[in-house]
């Protein structure tokens, strides 16, 4: 548990759109940069650490911190940089965490973003899977059977969707309807990147079919964003702010190689569905957050979700129910705005994905949500506590955080 | 080389890329390119502290406040560093040498607190050197606008 309580209070988020050609990578990430600190009503002289990240290889900027110190406010400031491929963003809110929680330091700006416009999104995959081939190597796999066994991020996505189908019963209308709900979601949130307002499932399941069981409607877009979030101690988060959301707890798992579509592998983790990570962490950080039964004490979820399916699967594997019941609980009408237990009220990665970004701004949607910042996607209930994930990593990484409208007793 | 390679005991793959980045130069560039178009030197100013840079740039690093005062600078620059080359990169990528040698140079124009990376015209320079831009307004490229130094007098 954190030696000090960890509060966010304040979000920034750029414009999300898929080219943002107006404005250089720096540029861009300074509209959220600037625009947290305005929300938390601070300046960069009271900040004490930076932490941020991107995936490097999408648009092959590999040092921002280049221009860090201008366009971040980080001049002569203690700065470290996360990457963690696709939790990149949510691996940089947990060092926000660790920072702040450690006591180490008070204040913290965190920031991830991705300028896939900039660069070519094929070729960032490709580097990832180039760099994994000494490790399939290893494994006994040849490297040559990757580009057979099915290219970039659908590739990784489409024996998971169907492992999760078989076993837990979901159906391709339940990926329309997940599709369906979260880019209605999106039209209400001013970021968002594919805002599809009073798209019904039927319109989703006539989309162009890239892989069984995957649709084009049921895939995230390339995105050009970034998000910014100040951390800072509970003590002064209360004088900054009448409602600032707190960090309870923040936990990752990394799993043995998942990389089934990557390498072909199979590897030890037979199951691409399986996601025993996730389960783990998410364990983890109910227990440190000091939530017993997550079901019911648990307010909103964002999962992070690229592909439909995985919205289902990750509600399940952070444990908001039992494995499979996720389908059925999408039909009651539980994960909408207004429902017992909204999912993705931000409109998800499958709405917005700009990479290194994405795995953070499911925790910046939580803080706000709490923070009731939301405006017309403001779900209805009181947030109470919320949990963000993040999946990445070489699709072996799990990372979870709680945030609370209270701290931890 | 294909004789050698099959005695060779270690597999080796390789894979073809052809990576292509379009990276946006943004508002600030822009000015300046479009500067050196109309043969100016356009630098930008902090509105806080004064510093003026060159090539601009949209926010003063010391002060995090955006340079929105534009500045004409001068053509003439002093030389801060300089060093000889004697290969350049060609297209694919490779190291190539050149016909004669070439002085690159960080230098620093009258009136500006940055310092911006350029070729210079001749054989010799030294730190102090006073230079002067040669802008090729009618370059096809923006990034050959600004295409050399040339030592004043």
């Amino acid at each position: 548990m954190a030696k000090n309580e960890v509060a966010v209070v304040g979000v920034g988020l750029s414009k999300h759109v898929s080219k943002r050609r107006d404005v250089n990578i720096a540029e861009l990430v300074w509209e959220a940069v600037s625009a947290c600190y305005e929300d938390a009503g601070l300046k960069p002289k009271d900040v004490d650490a930076f932490a941020t990240g991107n995936m490097p290889a999408f648009e092959g900027v590999n040092l921002p911190e280049e221009w860090g110190a201008g366009h971040w406010g980080a001049y002569n400031k203690p700065l470290l940089r996360i990457t963690t491929g696709g939790t990149t963003g949510g691996s940089v809110a947990h060092g926000g965490y660790y920072l702040v929680g450690s006591g180490l330091f008070d204040t913290v700006m965190c920031i991830a973003f991705e300028k896939q416009s900039d660069g070519n999104s094929t070729m960032g995959l490709n580097t990832v899977a180039l760099a994994d081939a000494a490790a399939q190597l290893q494994l006994g796999v040849d490297p040559g059977f990757i580009a057979s066994f099915g290219g970039g991020a659908v590739g990784v996505a489409v024996y998971q969707a169907s492992s999760y189908m078989k076993s837990s019963g979901c159906t391709t209308h339940h990926l329309d309807k997940v599709s369906a709900l979260c880019r209605n979601n999106a039209a209400l949130n001013p970021y968002s990147h594919l805002k599809q307002p009073g798209l019904t499932p039927e319109e989703v399941a006539k989309t162009t079919l890239l892989q069984y069981p995957i649709r084009f409607g049921h895939v995230c877009p390339a995105t050009d964003g970034a998000c910014a979030m100040l951390f800072t101690t509970g003590e002064k988060a209360r004088k900054l702010t009448d409602k600032p959301a707190y960090v309870l707890s923040c936990a990752s798992a990394s799993d043995e190689a998942a990389l089934v579509g990557i390498s072909g592998s199979g590897t030890t983790n037979v199951d691409p569905c399986e996601q025993e990570s996730c389960k783990i962490a998410a364990a983890r950080a109910y227990e440190i957050a000091g939530i017993k039964d997550p079901r019911n004490e648990i307010d909103l979820a964002e999962p992070y979700s690229p592909f439909a399916h995985q919205l289902l699967m990750f509600y399940e594997r952070l444990l908001l129910c039992d494995e499979g019941e996720a389908p059925s609980i999408l039909d009651s009408g539980s994960m909408n705005l207004d429902g017992e237990l909204p999912v993705c009220p931000s409109g998800g990665v499958i709405s917005t994905n700009a990479i290194g970004a994405s795995a953070m701004e499911r925790v910046a949607e939580c803080a706000l949500q709490i923070m009731g910042k939301c405006g017309e996607r403001q779900v209805k209930k009181d947030v109470h506590k919320a949990v963000a994930h993040g999946w990445g990593g070489a699709v072996n990484l799990n990372v979870v955080a709680v945030l609370s409208d209270t701290p931890r007793r | 080389m294909g004789a050698k390679a099959a005695k060779d005991p270690v597999p080796r793959a390789s894979i073809p890329l052809n990576p292509v980045f379009n990276w946006s130069v943004g508002n600030w560039m822009e000015v300046f390119y479009d500067g050196l178009r109309e043969g100016k030197i356009m630098g930008s100013k902090c509105p806080a502290c004064g510093r003026v840079s060159l090539p601009p740039r949209m926010i003063c690093e010391r002060c995090f406040v955006k340079a929105e005062e534009w500045v004409e600078l001068p053509s003439t620059a002093t030389v801060q560093a300089c060093t000889t080359a004697s290969v350049k990169v060609a297209e694919n990528g490779d190291l190539v040498d050149l016909d004669a040698p070439e002085i690159i140079a960080m230098v620093k124009h009258d009136g500006a607190d940055t310092c911006i990376a350029a070729r210079l015209e001749g054989k010799e320079a030294a730190v102090g050197t006073k230079v002067e831009a040669v802008i090729d307004t009618g370059a096809e490229n923006v990034l050959d606008l600004l295409a050399s130094y040339k030592a004043v007098g």
